[in-house]
This record gives structure tokens, C-alpha cells and sequence, in this order.
């Protein structure tokens, strides 16, 4: 009786399952329509469910080339009283960058990617809680400063075997609290 | 629907999902080694990724992570220990389903807590550390398969799992192929010259393909058409194998030369749930093979049985 009454329902219930795993499917795809298109609207249903899921992604690695040969980033400190110094960006510690591929990601990040805005302010004032713990006060001014080698042209390379042209970046200015 | 079913709850081979579970495992665990050094900087209450941010930027999402709690370096640490516990026992086959659902909380934790350094081979990690989960275990060969022997651990399972993870990796080259073909230096092949003499380079000095541009461009059509052709080579039987030795020589080759070997080990086990019974006989009787005259009778074998499966 038992099992007659569960094969009657293996059918209906794999059915089911069947449904989410093309609802999973869904998901997996409609979050690649680009966020022009005119289909967008049918990636909204299945946010949820990849959030939860974690079945949130983006597959825009190296879509196009790198810029940069070389790229290295530091912090420029001023005091109060004028004084400068440099301090490595790494936290906790104020570490030299370590040239690590996710590091680079998360400077470029918060420094270019405007939906990065709140996690910078919050580096910010890490970096400005750890000058404060090393110097015993407050109140400098900090820019985060991105020293790279800007990648030229195959054919200028080609010409002359120089493969890059130093570039400076530097954020805007913080102060830190006193 | 009776399609739709079959598809799904057809059967498959116990070791195509034993495969994928394991090297799955080795690529999630390498991960976890990689971002050991600078666990405190990315998770730590007192690293580069404030959690103040991080619930402005995300405030309303469904996201969870372990790191919303354990904030302190000792707590961080543990977690990464506990994972890479469960990695170790997942790709074993002990206490397996516990080991996978602990391994989905972790990578889950980690990309929710550390979104600003993430890349795409977290999405990939993060993807099939759900399908693993959800998936039979393949105990056919596990721990636990060893430990308590069961004579249905060899008989076929439902397919759902490996169906969900051939669409993931269809998905994957499909949409990178999509976003890569509109760029002007993928149309025309100087990717690889350019890349060669990235900061991603492991020789960013070396103007080898600078120079010999042609080269380039022949790589990066190649590179194209891998990524483009994968999904439905590993799809017909018939080039499955072909299809396998594109897409590893494609990710030997970046894991060789740039500073992405972790990406490469995360793309390997997807391809695994494209086998089917006869690919793993034939996968194991090859690495039973002693001498070149055992191998090419294997490999004649495998061609006409193909040839006759095709026909």
C-alpha cells in the first residue's frame, strides 16, 4: 500500500522538481541580459532567489584587454602641521600593497566603481583609526595614491621596446577626525 | 512533461557527480589556501572590507554570511578551518552531505562578506558549491561508500545535478563569449599580446608575442572559438573528449602564463558532469594502460564505438 501510494506519487512530485530545476535554469541565464534590453524585466522574479542561493554572477572577466603593466598603490599622509609620509594600504596594519590580483580589484574598486562609495568611506576611516593609533592623534589628511604603468600600443612598443608610460592617480582628499 | 522528467530523472552514472564532488574540493580548497594570507584583511573587523559598507551597499538583499557574526581574527580563523575541514572531508566522501552544505555556507559567507575583491571564479565556485550540495553524493566512491558499503552505492541516480551543472558552464561560455566577441582587440587577436605584458602576466617583460603579433591573433581566435564550441562538444559524445582537451589546454594555458591558477583549477571540475558510463570505463581502463600497444588497441576500441554510436 505504502509503496503503490508513494509511486503514485513520484511522478507528480518529480514534475515539481522538475519545474524549480528549470526555474533554477531561468535564473542561472536571464541575469545575463544586458541591463539595456528591453528583456531585462525578466531577471527581476529570480533576484531573490539568487541572493539567496547565491547563484549571483557575472561573467565578464577580461572582456576586454588590461591597461596597466605594472600597478601599485599607497597612501599619501599629511599632517596637521604639513609634514608628509607614505604608509602602505593594507589593513589591518597599513602594510605595503601586496600586488595580489583581489587586492588590485578592491582599490580599483572603490576608487572608480561609485556602488563602492560606502565601502571607502568605511576604509577611510580604518586607515584614519590606524594613523590615530600610531602617531597618538588625528586630524591628517589622506589620499590614496595609485602609482601604475599604463600599457602603450603593440606598435609603439614594437618601435622602441618600451612597454609602458608611468601614470599617477590620486584620490581626493580625506581628513581624518582629531 | 514526461520529456521534461526524463531529462531531469533520466539516469546517470554515481561517478560522474563522485568526480565532479572531488575536484571540486581540490579547486575550493586551493581557493581557501590562496585567500588564507589575507584572511583579516578581507574578512577581519579590522580589514579593508567594512561591514558598515558592506550593509549600506547590500541593505535590503537576501544575503548571509558567517562574517556578519564572527568579525574577531580568531573567530575569522576558525571558520577558514572549519571549511577547509569540510572541503578536505567533502572531497573524500565522509559525512558528505554535511560536508557540502558546510562548504556552500562557506563560500556563501566569504562572497557576502568580501564582495569587493570577488571574481568570476567565486561565481563558479559559489554556483556548483550549490548543485554539489542539492546533487546525489556520488558514494560510489567516497568514505563513507567504504566505510558502510551498500550495494545500490554503483546503480544509476537521478541526472538533475549534472543537467544543472552542464547548463552553468553553457551559461558561462556562452555569456563570455557574448560580452568578448562586440570588443575591438578580441576582433582583432591582440588580447594576448596585450595580456602578455599585463600586470596578470606571469612575464610581463617577455615581448615575445608583442613582437610576433600574428601569434597573437591566432591565439585569441582560438581562445574564441574554445570558449565558443566547449558546451556543445562536451555535449555530443561523439567530441566530448575533443571538447575536454580544449577546455583544459585553454585553462592550462592561462594558468601557465598569467597569475590566475586558482581560476583555471575552478573551471576543471564543471566539466565532469558531462560524463557518462561509458567515459569512465573508459577513462579508468585507460589509466590502466601499461604499454603503448595496450593504448592504441583502448583508443581504436573508443574511436569505433563512437563511430558506431554516432552512426
Amino acid at each position: 500500500m505504502t509503496g503503490s501510494l508513494s509511486a503514485a506519487w513520484s511522478t507528480p512530485l518529480k514534475g515539481a522538481a522538475s519545474l524549480l530545476f528549470l526555474g533554477h535554469m531561468a535564473a542561472t541565464c536571464v541575469q545575463g541580459i544586458p541591463e539595456q534590453s528591453s528583456l531585462r524585466p525578466l531577471s527581476v522574479p529570480f533576484r531573490r532567489y539568487e541572493e539567496l542561493t547565491g547563484l549571483w554572477q557575472t561573467w565578464d572577466m577580461f572582456t576586454t584587454i588590461p591597461y596597466f603593466h605594472d600597478y601599485r598603490v599607497d597612501l599619501d599622509v599629511t599632517d596637521a602641521d604639513g609634514k608628509t609620509s607614505h604608509e602602505g594600504v593594507l589593513l589591518p596594519g597599513l602594510r605595503d600593497f601586496d600586488q595580489v590580483v583581489r587586492t588590485e580589484t578592491l582599490f580599483v574598486r572603490y576608487l572608480y566603481d561609485a556602488e563602492f562609495a560606502p565601502y571607502l568611506k568605511g576604509y577611510v576611516e580604518r586607515a584614519c583609526g590606524e594613523l590615530r593609533a600610531k602617531t597618538g592623534h588625528g586630524g591628517q589628511q589622506i589620499v590614496i595614491r595609485e602609482s601604475a604603468q599604463r600599457m602603450r600600443w603593440l606598435n609603439q612598443i614594437r618601435e622602441d621596446g618600451k612597454i609602458s608610460i608611468p601614470e599617477e592617480h590620486s584620490s581626493q582628499p580625506f581628513r581624518c577626525a582629531e | 512533461m514526461k520529456k521534461i522528467i526524463a531529462f531531469f530523472w533520466g539516469p546517470a552514472d554515481p561517478r560522474a557527480y563522485a568526480l565532479v564532488r572531488v575536484l571540486f574540493a581540490v579547486a575550493a580548497l586551493a581557493n581557501l589556501i590562496d585567500l588564507w594570507p589575507r584572511r583579516f584583511s578581507y574578512m577581519g573587523a579590522a580589514g579593508m572590507v567594512p561591514l558598515e559598507g558592506l550593509r549600506h551597499a547590500n541593505a535590503g538583499k537576501l544575503y548571509g554570511s558567517v562574517f556578519y557574526l564572527v568579525t574577531s581574527d580568531v573567530g575569522v580563523t576558525a571558520v577558514f578551518a572549519v571549511a577547509a575541514l569540510a572541503l578536505v572531508a567533502l572531497g573524500l566522501g565522509y559525512k558528505t552531505r554535511l560536508a557540502a552544505a558546510i562548504a556552500l555556507a562557506w563560500h556563501l559567507s566569504y562572497s557576502h562578506r568580501a564582495f569587493p575583491v570577488l571574481h568570476g571564479w567565486d561565481a563558479i565556485l559559489r554556483s556548483y558549491a550549490l548543485l554539489v550540495f542539492i546533487s546525489p553524493s556520488g558514494r560510489v566512491w567516497s568514505v563513507d561508500g567504504l566505510l558502510r558499503p551498500d550495494p545500490e552505492d554503483a546503480a544509476d541516480v537521478p541526472a538533475y545535478g549534472l543537467r544543472l551543472m552542464q547548463w552553468q558552464l553553457f551559461v558561462l561560455y556562452f555569456l563570455t563569449v557574448w560580452l568578448k566577441v562586440p570588443d575591438a582587440f578580441w576582433r582583432s587577436g591582440q588580447v594576448l599580446a596585450y595580456f602578455s605584458v599585463s600586470q596578470y602576466s606571469r612575464s610581463p617583460n617577455d615581448l615575445f608575442l608583442v613582437r610576433h603579433e600574428w601569434l597573437s591573433a591566432i591565439g585569441t581566435y582560438l581562445s574564441l572559438a574554445a570558449e565558443a564550441s566547449i558546451p556543445w562538444l562536451l555535449w555530443a559524445r561523439r567530441t566530448r573528449f575533443l571538447g575536454m582537451a580544449v577546455g583544459f589546454g585553454l585553462h592550462l594555458m592561462i594558468g601557465v602564463t598569467a597569475r590566475l591558477g586558482v581560476f583555471s583549477m575552478c573551471m576543471i571540475p564543471p566539466y565532469m558532469a558531462y560524463l557518462e558510463r561509458g567515459d569512465i570505463d573508459w577513462l579508468i581502463a585507460l589509466g590502466r594502460v601499461r604499454t603503448v600497444r595496450d593504448l592504441r588497441a583502448r583508443l581504436t576500441k573508443a574511436f569505433s564505438e563512437t563511430r558506431r554510436a554516432s552512426d
